[in-house]
């Protein structure tokens, strides 16, 4: 990355990042090359220090930008640009679209800072053609104080703050509100300090007034001469020569191309907008594209490589399904559905070995006239006409010699386990007693089929 | 005038909506075949559980038939039963078999037949039920009625009954669904 002062009068000079620090270096260009060759010259040297390939930030000289106080009715109003581009353009000789603008906003003032594009278009232009890639274009007294102050002395964030720098191009006044630029004037480099001390008089008929007044490297002399002209109390500030403040430059453009700085007022917008915004960041982007286009196809591969080992695991399943198949079923061949054949067969099987409980039972008929016979008692006189399981009910008709026989005959039964109710007697015209014995067979009876349900 | 557009223009997003739709694909088959693999595992595992089932019904005794009796089916083990019992054929006096019936709301339908013997002892009658109700025959006595042919029969032929056995079978017929109308 590098910085590109940008001189109209064909004076251009380059800095890159040093192992010490930034260093600066003059490329020299003919008084009147066009842009092509300025260009062509720049990334010639660009590519000896092997900066070609990242972006540039471009430094305008204080006399290629113009500005405008801008007051604002509340501090949000700020972050309204058109309205504030607006505001600037009544107070410059350009047309908006003429123009890039960027702005400073502290408190209730902004700082407009204008730059005619027909004058940097061409050279920027020739930039982007030479492969460069335009990050920022921000007035170089701005970059100069922003690294001045955040180097040196930080301004009181309450108030407003008047600021003197002199450079080796003239002298600039800024004033600060809120940590920010609200108004800048540049001065070129005289003997006469009548122009400022017009504008430090204007200043202090302004509102909001000055709190403090600083300087950068000027002497005494001039500043006791100011303050005594203009009644400002000027506090000198530390000594400053060319050289630092173009090192401060080009320190705070490295930074601010490294991220890690905002410029107060960036004039890559408007007509000097990069044809396309994602430039400054292009190669990364293509990095980032480059990884996840990778991603994806690492992913695509392993969810392939993944999705097939799972598909062997089916088909081994599978075939486990048809040995299983071929075991149960050995002379069958393999059916479509072999879960479903064999849910039909274990169906089949449980309803023909009656594992269901739909199967009715009905008493072990043989077995019920085993008990009956075991149960009758031998030394009674006894004669059967008729004897019926049905239903598990029990009948017996028979003849008896007494009633209390008939009896007997019951109480025997019922120690065998039948249910019987009290038997029906009924002496006979000649003799012997006719007795009818009913009752349900006991559900020990039912059950004591060896599990069988006939 | 036409808008001419030039191929590179189209290249990157062609490219990158290739790569998605390889990975979405990727994607889409890769949890196709996870589930087909979890499926036919819980398919196997039920194959398995199924097949120890059916080893293990087979080897229960089977107390129904798949398809009914035919009426000379009938007459078959109950003679063979009569025979085992010492019984003459003419003391089997009728077979009667009775069309199936669905046993209610069941996968079941239940066949009877009406065995009449004449003059058989009580042995006779023991030895009959228990060779036409072996495990072989898939039959059962539903009911039992002895009777001696005359109430006023004498002492020598009242060892002598006419046992009247229904006999029946089951007959496993799962109802068919009805269709929708």
């Amino acid at each position: 990355m590098a910085i590109v002062w940008w001189q109209p009068d064909g004076e251009y000079a380059i800095a890159y990042a040093g192992e010490a620090g930034p260093v600066i270096e003059r490329v020299e260009v003919a008084r009147d090359a066009g842009s092509e060759q300025v260009a062509e010259a720049i990334v010639a040297w660009l590519r000896v220090h092997d900066c070609a390939q990242e972006p540039v930030l471009l430094a305008l000289p204080s006399t290629a930008c113009l500005v405008g106080r801008l007051p604002l009715e509340r501090p949000a109003a700020g972050r309204d640009r058109t309205r504030l581009a607006f505001a600037l353009e009544e107070q410059l000789p350009l047309a908006a679209e003429e123009s890039a603008m960027g702005f400073s906003v502290g408190g209730r003032q902004a700082l407009g800072v204008a730059t005619a594009s027909a004058g940097i278009e061409p050279f920027i232009a020739a930039l982007l053609a030479q492969g460069l890639v335009v990050a920022a274009v921000v007035p170089t007294a701005l970059l100069g104080l922003q690294h001045r102050l955040a180097q040196d002395m930080p301004v009181p964030a309450d108030g407003c703050h008047g600021l003197l720098c002199q450079t080796d191009h003239g002298l600039e006044w800024f004033v600060m509100a809120a940590g920010k630029p609200i108004d800048w004037r540049h001065f070129p480099a005289s003997d006469d300090a009548t122009g400022l001390i017009r504008e430090l008089e204007f200043r202090q008929l302004s509102d909001p007034p000055l709190v403090t007044v600083q300087a950068w490297g000027l002497p005494d002399k001039v500043l006791d001469d100011i303050g005594a002209r203009t009644g400002l109390a000027i506090q000198p500030a530390s000594p400053l020569d060319a050289a630092s403040w173009a090192l401060g430059v080009a320190a705070a453009g490295l930074e601010l191309l490294r991220g890690r700085l905002e410029p107060w007022v960036d004039l890559r917008t408007g007509a000097l907008a990069p044809a396309d915004r994602w430039s400054p960041v292009r190669p990364q982007l293509r990095v980032l594209a480059a990884a996840a286009a990778i991603l994806l196809l690492v992913t695509s591969a392993a969810l392939a490589w993944r999705a097939q080992q799972w598909q062997r695991e089916r088909d081994r399943l599978i075939d486990a399904q048809a040995a299983v198949f071929a075991e149960v079923f050995p002379q069958q061949s393999l059916p479509v559905g072999v879960r479903s054949r064999l849910e039909s067969e274990v169906a089949k099987l449980a309803g023909l070995t009656g594992q269901t409980a739909e199967l009715p039972s009905h008493p072990p008929t043989l077995a019920l006239l085993g008990e009956l016979l075991a149960a009758l008692p031998t030394e009674l006189r006894l004669r059967i006409w008729e004897l019926r399981f049905d239903e598990g009910r029990l009948y017996l008709d028979g003849e008896v010699r007494t009633h209390g026989d008939a009896e007997a005959v019951a109480s025997a039964l019922r120690a065998r386990g039948f249910v019987l109710e009290p038997p029906r007697t009924e002496q006979l015209p000649s003799e012997g007693v006719a007795m009818r014995i009913t009752g349900a067979v006991q559900a020990a009876h039912v059950a004591g089929d060896g599990g069988r349900r006939r | 005038m036409n808008r001419v557009v030039s191929p590179r223009r189209w290249t990157l997003p062609v490219l990158w909506g290739g790569l998605v739709t390889i990975a979405l694909a990727s994607g889409w088959h890769y949890r196709q075949a996870v589930q087909s693999a979890a499926s036919a595992a819980a398919n196997y595992q039920q194959c398995q559980a199924l097949a120890a089932r059916i080893h293990s019904l087979r080897d229960r005794p089977t107390q129904a038939t798949l398809v009914a009796r035919t009426s000379g089916e009938w007459a078959g083990p109950i003679e063979a039963a009569a025979r085992e019992a010492g019984l003459a054929p003419a003391q089997i006096l009728r077979i009667e078999p009775q069309a199936p019936r669905r046993l209610a709301d069941t996968d079941y339908e239940e066949q009877t037949a009406v065995v009449e013997l004449e003059a058989a002892t009580i042995p006779q009658v023991i030895r009959f039920l228990h060779a036409v109700t072996s495990p072989a025959q898939q039959l059962g006595a539903r009911s039992l009625r002895l009777a001696t042919p005359q109430r006023a029969a004498t002492a020598e032929s009242a060892e002598l009954w006419t046992a009247e056995v229904t006999l029946n079978s089951f007959v496993f017929a799962p109802k068919m669904p009805t269709p929708n109308r």
